[in-house]
């Protein structure tokens, strides 16, 4: 078995990536379109989607994710094989690197300032991320915030494609027709799955680190106003400790680092249901961090 | 041999391999550490030559990580091994500690930089019932809760049913000696807890004296079918050895001891592998004297070698194949024929190969999660 091996250079991650599977290949292929091929021959991961041996890989096909020789999952079908590339990967960076603590958190940047978005998932995390990406702000992440540990405020990029599930899709289809979207995966065990590309804006940033100065976190609750309250930052400490994958493991680097970001940025709970005035809201916060000495208290 | 082969220059002579390295070789020793949990190891011993900052960034950053987890991995062993301490030393008890724990509280700078998965002490066989109820008073379950299984533990084995701490998930592993009551090679307790060295100020905590750490570290890999970890455990031989005290140490003492303990035979395959994949010093007569005292024979050493040495590479698909898996398989059964006589041993089999179906039927209807590590992490993925 040949298998042509791909590569990337996904933010701070090498990644090698192969796949017996056309289909897979190709869509990762448009996922990562405009993503650097690695020069060098060594990889931070070496990831390969295979189709199992045996009936699986004719009747109700299946795939594996395979990293550098372990099964980390049960196989999906065939399918769902972007989605799981996705997951899998998400799951090679917070299994192994611990050069930044990382959160679950979507990250989002305007003016230089990036807005964390860290929730549970059903959260509308993902949307708002989505939303606010085709109204023109970068895409640093949609799953995962790496805080740089040096404890310099400083959040790396990955500018993966953001996943949505079910109405999101459309959604986001509808509001931005110009966004580019993978081939939806139905039925997996979120539903619906479908992955917005980043503009290639954002991934030509990919190596520029961005500031924390808001922290948003926000939940999508249907018919309801739109409303943006303050949160203390000690609540805020603590749920996003609780978001982290490796906040247990860095000890006290993982505690000045998440506390460099949120001492020097604005806390804030959101409920939203029109997502055109969440733009709005948060498009504002963003300005009027460019006004020093402005509290964004008097937006409230 | 011929994939590993830059891995073991490595840890054989970082000084001349550091700068010689390709990064493609990086890349592959970068897998095989990280396969089996090495990551950390290669850091600290790297960083103890002064040499880690010679290692190309793209690969040092992965041994970094490891070390990270490892020193915080060592940091909670020993919280938790002052807390199970202080437990057992209000029954006026010690605990003594074994393998990895032993290593990481004693700050063996051999072995520093090292994963391992569970806190394994010993106690004497008299105060396991007692060591076992503080213990459960204070957050430690017992695991493996089918009649069954505890009956085995407790009849046939040489430790009890692993306890696991309620909130922290610890795994404690407590032994009343390091081998199956049951296996055809006694070792006396006695005599090794008659040996310990004390490694606190309190006098509540010990570890068992240098030969025979090395000695039960060689009995666990070699007469045990797991070879997960077998290259880690093969290495942790070598340091232990690479740092022993030559004021003190004889090898004609060690190899005493290995009579004295039942352990020849083991000893043998330590200081072969010792000598032939990490070029530790051994000379011939020793390692003569080593097979001699074994009784091991010549064929059946040699046999026993060709497997092993399939056997004990990590388990990564660039240095395993059908045949060490193969031989894998061979080791496994010969380790359950060590552990236990037959008549026990074909029994307990039938009843671990039927006991699936058994489950499989009970819990149709009833859905129990019986989620292992793997399926914990496969849910953490999926729900991001």
């Amino acid at each position: 078995m040949n298998i042509p091996t791909k590569s990337y250079q996904i933010g701070p991650f090498s990644v090698a990536v192969s796949t017996d599977v056309a289909e897979i290949d190709r869509g990762i292929e448009s996922f990562y379109q405009g993503f650097k091929p690695v020069n060098a021959k060594f990889f931070d991961f070496h990831i390969s989607l295979e189709q199992p041996r045996g009936v699986r890989r004719w009747f109700r096909p299946q795939i594996d994710f395979v990293f550098d020789g372990i099964r980390p999952f049960k196989p999906l079908p065939r399918t769902q094989g972007l989605a799981l590339f996705e997951w899998g990967l998400n799951w090679c960076i917070t299994n192994h690197c611990h050069e930044y603590l990382t959160i679950h958190a979507a990250v989002i940047e305007r003016n230089g300032f990036s807005l964390i978005l860290p929730a549970p998932p059903g959260a509308g995390k993902s949307t708002l991320c989505a939303a606010l990406v085709c109204a023109g702000w970068r895409l640093l992440s949609d799953e995962l915030a790496l805080i740089n540990l040096e404890g310099a405020n400083c959040i790396a990029p990955l500018a993966r494609p953001v996943c949505l599930k079910n109405e999101s899709i459309s959604i986001i289809k509808q509001a931005s027709p110009s966004s580019r979207f993978g081939k939806t995966c139905t039925g997996t065990n979120k539903g619906d799955v479908a992955h917005m590309m980043a503009p290639a804006s954002s991934v030509e940033l990919i190596d520029e680190c961005a500031v924390g100065r808001l922290i948003v976190f926000p939940r999508y609750i249907a018919n309801s106003k739109t409303i943006l309250t303050r949160r203390s930052k000690a609540t805020t400490f603590f749920e996003m400790a609780r978001q982290s994958f490796n906040f247990h493991v860095l000890g006290s680097k993982g505690f000045e680092a998440l506390e460099s970001v949120v001492t020097r940025s604005d806390c804030y709970d959101f409920e939203y249901s029109n997502l055109d005035e969440a733009i709005e809201l948060m498009t504002e916060l963003s300005d009027q961090q460019l006004v020093s000495g402005v509290s964004t208290e008097e937006l409230i | 041999m011929k994939e590993i082969s830059c891995f073991l220059w490595l840890l054989r002579s970082p000084l001349s391999a550091v700068d010689l390295l390709s990064l493609q070789q990086w890349d592959l020793i970068v897998r095989q550490a990280r396969c089996v949990g090495m990551l950390g190891r290669i850091y600290h011993l790297l960083d103890t030559k002064k040499l880690i900052d010679r290692v190309p960034s793209e690969a040092r950053k992965h041994f970094r990580w490891g070390d990270t987890v490892a020193s915080r991995h060592a940091e909670l062993v020993r919280v938790e091994v002052e807390s199970i301490a202080d437990l057992v030393s209000s029954l006026g008890e010690s605990i003594t500690l074994l393998k990895g724990a032993a290593y990481c509280c004693s700050d063996n700078p051999a072995v520093k930089g090292r994963l391992f998965t569970d806190i394994d002490i010993l106690v004497e066989k008299g105060a396991l019932a007692d060591v076992e109820r503080v213990l459960e008073l204070n957050g430690w379950l017992s695991t493996h809760l089918s009649d069954y299984d505890q009956n085995y533990y407790r009849r046939w084995m040489h430790e009890l049913p692993p306890m696991k701490h309620g909130q922290r998930q610890t795994e404690l592993d407590i032994h009343h000696a390091i081998l199956p009551e049951t296996a055809r090679v006694k070792t006396d307790s006695k005599e090794l807890l008659s040996n310990v060295v004390a490694i606190n100020a309190k006098n509540t905590i010990f570890r068992l004296s240098d030969e025979d750490m090395l000695l039960h570290s060689a009995a666990h890999l070699f007469f045990d079918g797991e070879f997960k970890h077998g290259f880690r455990d093969l290495e942790d031989i070598r340091s232990l050895l690479e740092a022993r005290n030559p004021d003190i140490f004889h090898w004609d003492l060690l190899l005493d001891r290995a009579l004295t303990l039942g352990l020849s035979e083991p000893c043998y395959f330590a200081l072969y592998f010792s000598r032939y994949w990490f070029e530790v010093e051994i000379s011939d007569r020793v390692l003569n004297r080593a097979l001699e005292v074994s009784s091991l024979g010549v064929c059946r050493s040699a046999v026993l070698v060709r497997l092993f040495s399939q056997s004990l590479m990590p388990l990564h698909p660039s240095c395993s194949s059908i045949r060490n898996a193969f031989a894998r398989q061979l080791l496994y059964i010969r380790s359950h024929f060590l552990k236990m006589p037959v008549h026990l041993l074909v029994p307990h089999l039938v009843y671990k190969a039927v006991l699936p179906l058994l489950e499989k039927i009970q819990r149709k209807g009833k859905q129990g999660s019986r989620g292992g590590m793997i399926q914990m992490l496969e849910e953490d993925a999926k729900s991001l």
